[in-house]
């Protein structure tokens, strides 16, 4: 074997095969929106920004009796190691954005808001892999820094599979490596995402082949990933709380 | 575990510079590798290493840590089992692997044995010893900085565990003081053991370290790369010298010649330039019939490059890759018309003096500057503009264009014909700099040179090694035992080659053992000589491994009740197999009876290997490194354990074995078609493992119900044939010539007349049935990947010179399609060429493209397409005993080694032969040289050379002598007059037509004219050689011109060459004189002979010696090498006395004792029929018989001297 994915028991990175990246998050960084949270994952940076619940800006669409999310996901220019300008109507943008929509859609208590929307903006500054995951986890901060009442968090992260290894939280080079799937084909990535609490699953994709044996494997990597990443967020969320109440305080007492 | 981000830039292949962050984490947890360290073991299981450093049980009392440099110098010695217990660290891994992926596969084979306990120490990822590049410094700087890192670690990690840090005194390698320090650098460059020393570091040369670590034992020592000579400035002004070397280096040049290569461009440079278009990338490769040119094919230029002499190809070798700069298109030049002799020196006179010449002016001449590169239009080239956006200067533009234009000029205008085509010159460019070497280990042997004065033992020496591999040049190497290399087969790796240097320098990494004259037996040659096939086909031959041995069922196996209800139970079912004759792997078996409703049914049940090889498992994984089985000719490396092999997948006769069953059911009413097909799984009792004479045999004349089987099955076969043909199928195989259509025969090696039995065909044609059933059944199954194979129709170019030679001759070849193209060579004849249509469609097979593997979703229907099979869709699921589809590279190189392996055994076979008859006749071993003049065909004509094929006696013949060079090819040279080749004096070749005009013909050489002229008269004369009849005087003039076509019926010598001053038995075919055929022996006679003299031996019976018997009409002339040629005297009554010329030769009736035969004379004749034989044929040869028993009883004599 040429390339050995793994050296010595370590990936490229340095990383063992069942450990995630860095990550750093901070909510409530965008003083403007309604809520807004930025995820750092390694080299993945992403900003998300939530407005709303506020009156749907085409009443015709929304006549529910629940609030309805939108989602716009944009990639920056610089983003990638090659400067690439994507246009709005970018299908894996559009893709990924469905997915984040339907996936929240189901996180949030939309009852209590009915004929609203919640929309909610993905920015994507640094992509370096696992970019659904981190938009997943950015904008579930997001739109608990809004404030928007929901069942259950929504943590996300991705399997791969490469060279007979099951991987957390691939990278993008690791994401990019051929070989790992059957026949030579781009490796498999399979991002997961679940409400921790309950364990329930509401995410799942997968966009190359894998032997039907390995999925369950890689769900339970994903799965495990998921729930280390639901307690970062509860940490961070209750840093988060406790600081706005440390400044409530202050607030409060200068009054 | 904290993080750095690591920032680089790459460039990508059109140009583009990308700038990549990558995160790079440092962690704690990295384990030292030494055995006993309790922190390290205390960590994770998983994580903890599996290799361990031994300090207290190595020869060594402290840890030794390797630079990357070093390593790749030194990776013969680093190979030798007994250099254990060295840590690899990661930068060195990165490193190595940066430079070659071969070494680093080599490195890390090495790190997998647990017995070298090689560990690789993860330096970058280790927090503590991590460095990072500071800016502005060079990537060996900082290399340097993290091996000191990384011994520095060690030193503080071990210091916390005294019991160890106890263990490692450093005493063998000096190491004192109170400081603890545990670890000794091993590098060659002076600069980093300076530096080390700096930072109170011990560090040792290669050299010293083995030295110091193995005192007195040479054979490590040896496999040490010496120092490396630092290329002196001034090295273009003088000869080089080389350090310890010596006359010998500098005798292979005239000494005044100032031999100095171009000097390479720095690999950065290199880099630079090829991305800005202004040198060519890519592989070289050298052209199989002249080593002093070679071929990189590049992307952007719809022709390859041609590099021609050596100072253009600057000291590239096969496979390497490269940089090229082309030539100005003044000097763009066609592909040489030579041929270049193995080993020789000169290829092509002009050449070398062209080359001389150049080296010389580059000796001369300072580097060309990259601005030079610039100012050339015809070498800044850029390719045409992406849809990226390349930008490209406007200067480069204009020459990129020019460049273009006259690569399509020198394509020429397709109306033009394809001759013209190949007329014009292509590009041709030098070598600049090489951007990666293809580190290969080459086997061969050191050639010998008697005038070398002997040197004392012990003092280093330089010998030249010629490899095996043609396309590889000499290489020099230097050893302090010469003796244990002489007459040896040795593998050598190239180090490296020096400007000033004619050849490469390189090391030997193992001697195989002794060969040619010095093999004791040639049994103990032939494994030599197989073993160096496999080395140079890259065969795995390995004994399998513990753990794939591991995997085969125990050995009383009894099918589970389990399979048996599975599997369908064919075991009431008629089963045969037809495989060559003592076939262990047997593979396929067949049947076919009447059903009641009047159909009939046939069955192909292919062993189910896959019940035994399980996916995932070592041994799936190690059959499919394997590939297949490759046969020699004398041995078989299995694909599969032995036990596999040979009983428990092998279908054997009277056994229980499980099988994967196609049947049909075939309508004899409409020609056999087939009404229904079915699949399955099977366990079925063959009624006998028949081979295909025995078959053939059955068919004729059997009686039993097993005979009646195969005369039906025989006879679907023949109306499958039948179909087959008429859609189109190639008859390709020529008895001569093995290849993937007959994939029955299984013995690939068998290039040799093989004799086809109508059963063969059957087989094949049931196979040929199985194969297209199962992949149009798979291809339902698995559109997208299924396995598949594909045959790609020939490119109408590659058969152009073929289809124009022949049309010179009046036959006409039509390519058009597989059926067209396989009717026309079905009709082609040629008056009094019996062996034409054979030969023709040996041809025409090599031109054919390769059939491949392929996955089904990779290509469209139509593509799928099997040309030389003619059906639409193919697979290999029969034989999977010993082939695994679907790995296209080794079963070609497993082909070729088969191959190789013929050609070798025919020679050492020939050697015994011949020279063990002639041995008889003659006592003078040493000067020993014997020929046999063969019946040849032309396949190609060069300048200085015909490339001949000898196909041996037809199959079935009785062989009138020895059977010998069945399937050999071989090059005739030819060349002026004073060459060494010295034939006559060539006139012209004209290419296009292949043929080569010979005029002022030396009188004494035999050369069959085409057409009417007046050598058809010797040629009718000598076809079959008898020496009863006299020799026909030669009607050739001199002064007469004649020529020498493709496909032309010629006779050539063919010379064993054997002694001490060749490196292993070689075969040179060479044009017969008349003198040669005068002295040719009495070829029945030489191999009843030397069986007599086995059997005389075997008897000690001791045969009444007559003095005057000896001599006999068979007494030996003295024919000199370009003596005059005398006519033979045509005298009465004896016939074989029109062989005796009328030299100072003693008369024929006179018996006297032989004279000794002059070196010069190729061969003594003798003769040495049997009694009765001769009495019936001739009377004169009962007076040789007798001289026969002499020579029998000599010997013997002689051959237990020489086991005393």
């Amino acid at each position: 074997m040429v390339d050995r994915f793994l050296f010595s028991g370590l990936r490229q990175d340095g990383r063992r095969p069942k450990e995630l990246r860095l990550i750093e998050c901070e909510m409530g960084v965008e003083p403007g929106a309604d809520g807004s949270a930025v995820w750092h994952q390694g080299n993945t940076v992403v900003y998300a920004t939530v407005q709303g619940p506020k009156e749907s800006t085409f009443r015709s669409r929304n006549q529910t009796g629940r609030a309805q999310i939108s989602v716009e996901f944009f990639l920056a220019p610089f983003s990638g190691s090659d400067r690439r300008v994507r246009s709005r109507f970018d299908r894996r943008n559009k893709e990924i954005a469905q997915a984040l929509q339907q996936t929240l859609q189901t996180a949030i208590v939309g009852e209590q808001f009915p004929r609203s929307q919640i929309s909610i903006n993905i920015n994507v500054v640094q992509a370096d892999g696992g970019v659904r995951s981190a938009a997943m986890n950015a904008a579930t901060l997001a739109l608990v820094d809004a404030g928007i009442p929901m069942h259950d968090f929504v943590a996300c992260c991705s399997a791969g599979f490469l060279q007979d290894t099951a991987v957390l939280d691939p990278n993008s080079s690791e994401e990019g490596a051929a070989g790992g799937g059957p026949g030579g084909s781009a490796s498999p990535d399979l991002p997961v995402a679940l409400f921790p609490a309950s364990g329930e699953i509401s995410l799942l994709q997968l966009g190359s082949q894998l032997p039907c044996e390995k999925l369950a494997d890689l769900m339970q990597l994903a799965s495990e990933g998921c729930q280390q990443i639901a307690a970062l967020m509860r940490e961070c969320v209750t840093k988060h709380v406790a600081s706005r109440l440390r400044s409530r305080e202050t607030v409060t007492r200068t009054d | 575990m904290s993080r750095v981000n690591q920032f680089f830039c790459r460039t990508t292949r059109r140009g583009a510079v990308l700038k990549i962050a990558r995160e790079h984490y440092l962690r704690e947890d990295i384990c030292c590798g030494v055995a006993g360290c309790e922190p390290c073991s205390a960590l994770d299981a998983t994580i903890a290493p599996r290799k361990i450093l031994l300090p207290p049980e190595s020869q060594i009392d402290c840890l030794t840590i390797i630079d990357a440099p070093t390593a790749i110098r030194q990776i013969a010695f680093l190979e030798h089992p007994s250099v254990t217990d060295i840590i690899l660290t990661q930068t060195l891994m990165d490193e190595v692997k940066r430079q070659s992926s071969n070494l680093y596969q080599r490195l890390y084979k090495l790190v997998d044995c647990p017995e070298k306990r090689f560990y690789i120490f993860l330096n970058e990822h280790c927090q503590n010893a991590f460095v990072d590049r500071l800016p502005g410094e060079s990537l060996k700087d900082r290399n340097d900085r993290a091996v000191f890192a990384a011994m520095k670690w060690y030193d503080e990690h071990l210091s916390e565990q005294p019991r160890i840090a106890g263990r490692c005194k450093g005493a063998l390698f000096g190491i004192q003081g109170p400081a603890p320090r545990t670890v000794v650098l091993l590098t060659d460059d002076a600069v980093t053991r300076t530096r080390a020393a700096q930072r109170d570091l011990v560090a040792y040369s290669a050299i010293a370290y083995a030295q110091t670590r193995f005192a007195g034992c040479g054979e490590v020592t040896d496999l040490v790369v010496g120092p490396e000579e630092e290329p002196t400035e001034a090295a273009g002004q003088a000869p080089m010298q080389l350090e310890g070397a010596a006359p010998e280096t500098t005798a292979v040049l005239p000494p005044h010649v100032p031999f100095h290569f171009e000097k390479h461009r720095k690999l950065a440079d290199l880099q630079v330039l090829v991305g800005q278009r202004k040198l060519y990338r890519g592989r070289l490769m050298m052209t199989r019939h002249n080593c002093y040119e070679a071929y990189v094919n590049v992307p952007t230029l719809r022709k390859p490059i041609i590099i021609h002499g050596v100072a253009n190809l600057n000291r590239a070798l096969d496979g390497d890759t490269v940089a090229v700069r082309l030539l100005p298109t003044a000097q763009w030049r066609r592909p040489s018309p030579c041929l270049a002799e193995y080993g020789s020196e000169q290829p092509d006179p002009d050449l070398l003096e062209a080359d001389m010449a150049a080296l010389t002016a580059a000796a001369q001449a300072p580097l060309p500057e990259e601005i030079d590169v610039i100012a050339d239009p015809a070498l800044a080239v850029a390719q045409p503009e992406g849809a990226e956006g390349e930008r490209a200067l406007p200067a480069a533009r204009l020459a990129e264009m020019e460049v273009q234009e006259a690569v399509a000029a020198s394509r020429g205008a397709e109306i033009e014909g394809t001759a013209q085509e190949q007329r014009k010159p292509h590009p041709t460019g030098r070598v600049v700099g090489i951007i990666r070497r293809d580190l290969r280990t080459f086997a061969g042997s050191v050639e010998v040179d008697p005038k070398a004065p002997s040197l004392p033992a012990g003092q280093l020496r330089t010998m030249l090694f010629v490899p095996v591999n043609e396309r590889i040049p000499k290489i020099e190497i230097r050893t302090s035992q010469p003796e244990r290399l002489v007459g040896q087969r040795a593998i050598v790796a190239i180090d490296g080659w020096l400007e000033a240097s004619r050849y490469p320098h390189g090391h030997v990494v193992r001697v195989m053992g002794p060969t040619g004259a010095m093999a004791p037996d040639r049994d103990a040659e032939k494994v030599i000589e197989a073993d160096v096939l496999l080395h140079e086909y890259g065969v795995p031959h390995e004994p399998f491994s513990p753990a794939v041995l591991a995997g085969v069922p125990v050995t009383p196996w009894i099918i589970p009740d389990s399979e048996r209800e599975r599997r369908l139970d064919l075991t009431g079912i008629d089963i045969c197999s037809i495989d060559p004759l003592g076939c262990k792997d047997i593979d396929d078996a067949l049947h076919a009876r009447i059903l009641p409703n009047g159909l009939v049914e046939t069955g192909v049940h292919i062993a189910d290997v896959a019940y035994f090889v399980r996916p995932d498992t070592a041994i799936d994984a190690e059959a499919a490194n394997r590939g297949n089985t490759t046969y020699l000719v004398d041995r078989r490396f299995d694909m599969l354990p032995k036990l596999l092999t040979e009983d428990l997948c092998s279908l054997k006769g009277g056994v229980e074995r499980f099988a994967f069953s196609c049947l049909w059911e075939m309508d004899p009413a409409q020609d056999y078609k087939i009404v229904k097909t079915t699949f399955g799984r099977s366990i079925i009792r063959s009624r006998g493992a028949l081979h295909y004479e025995q078959a053939q045999m059955m068919m004729l004349k059997g009686r039993d119900r097993l005979s009646d089987q195969v005369r039906l099955l025989n006879k679907v076969a023949c109306a499958l044939k039948r179909r087959r043909m008429q859609g189109g199928a190639l008859v390709l195989a020529s008895p001569a010539v093995k290849f993937e259509l007959d994939s029955e025969t299984h013995d690939p090696a068998a290039v040799a007349q093989y004799q086809m039995f109508d059963t063969n065909s059957l087989v094949e044609e049931f196979m040929l049935l199985a194969n297209i059933a199962v992949a149009e059944r798979i291809y339902q199954s698995y559109p997208t990947f299924a396995l598949l194979r594909r045959h790609p129709p020939p490119l109408p170019k590659s058969f152009e010179w073929l289809v124009a030679t022949a049309r010179e001759l009046g036959v006409n070849i039509d390519v058009s399609s597989n059926k067209a193209l396989n009717d026309s060579l079905a009709a082609a004849k040629m008056a009094g060429n019996e062996y034409f249509p054979t030969h023709i469609k040996m041809l025409a097979t090599r031109s054919m493209a390769l059939a491949l593997y392929f996955a089904s979703g990779d290509f469209e229907y139509p593509e799928f397409y099997h040309y030389g099979l003619a059906c639409p869709i193919y697979t290999h699921f029969t034989s999977p005993i010993r082939r695994y589809a679907g790995i296209n590279k080794r079963h070609k190189m497993s082909q070729d080694c088969g191959r190789a392996s013929n050609r070798v055994q025919t020679v050492i076979y020939l050697q015994q032969q011949v020279l063990s008859a002639a041995r008889l006749a003659c006592q003078k071993r040493t000067e020993l040289e014997a020929f046999l003049v063969e019946k040849a065909y032309v396949n190609r004509v060069w300048r200085n050379a015909l490339v001949v094929f000898i196909p041996g006696p037809p199959p079935g013949a009785p062989a009138p002598h020895i059977p010998v060079p069945f399937g050999l090819e071989g090059n005739v040279y030819v060349g002026p007059a004073g060459s060494q080749h010295h034939t006559e004096h060539l006139v012209a070749l004209d290419e296009d037509r292949q043929t080569i005009c010979f005029t002022s013909v030396h009188p004494d050489l035999y050369l069959p004219s085409h057409g009417p002229h007046p050598a058809a008269a010797p040629r009718a004369a000598l076809a079959p050689w008898d020496p009863a009849q006299p020799a026909p005087a030669p009607v050739l003039p001199a002064g007469s011109h004649y020529e020498v076509r493709l496909f032309d019926e010629i006779f050539v010598t063919v010379r064993v060459l054997t002694g001490p001053q060749y490196p292993t038995a070689r075969f040179v075919l060479g044009l017969p004189r008349y003198a040669d055929l005068r002295t040719h022996p009495d070829l029945g006679a030489i191999e009843t002979a030397a069986k007599k003299e086995r059997r005389a031996v075997a008897q000690a019976v001791k045969a009444p010696v007559t003095a005057a018997a000896a001599g006999s009409g068979w007494c030996p002339s003295t024919p000199t090498e370009d003596g005059p040629w005398l006519p033979p005297q045509p005298e009465d009554g004896a016939a074989p006395a029109g062989f005796v010329p009328a030299t100072p030769t003693p008369s024929p009736a006179a018996p006297s004792v032989p004279s000794p035969t002059p070196a010069a004379a190729p061969t003594t004749p003798l003769a040495a029929a049997a009694p009765q034989e001769a009495d019936r044929e001739m009377p004169h040869k009962k007076a040789a018989a007798t001289a026969a028993a002499t020579t029998q009883q000599q010997g013997k004599g002689k051959k237990k001297s020489r086991t005393e």
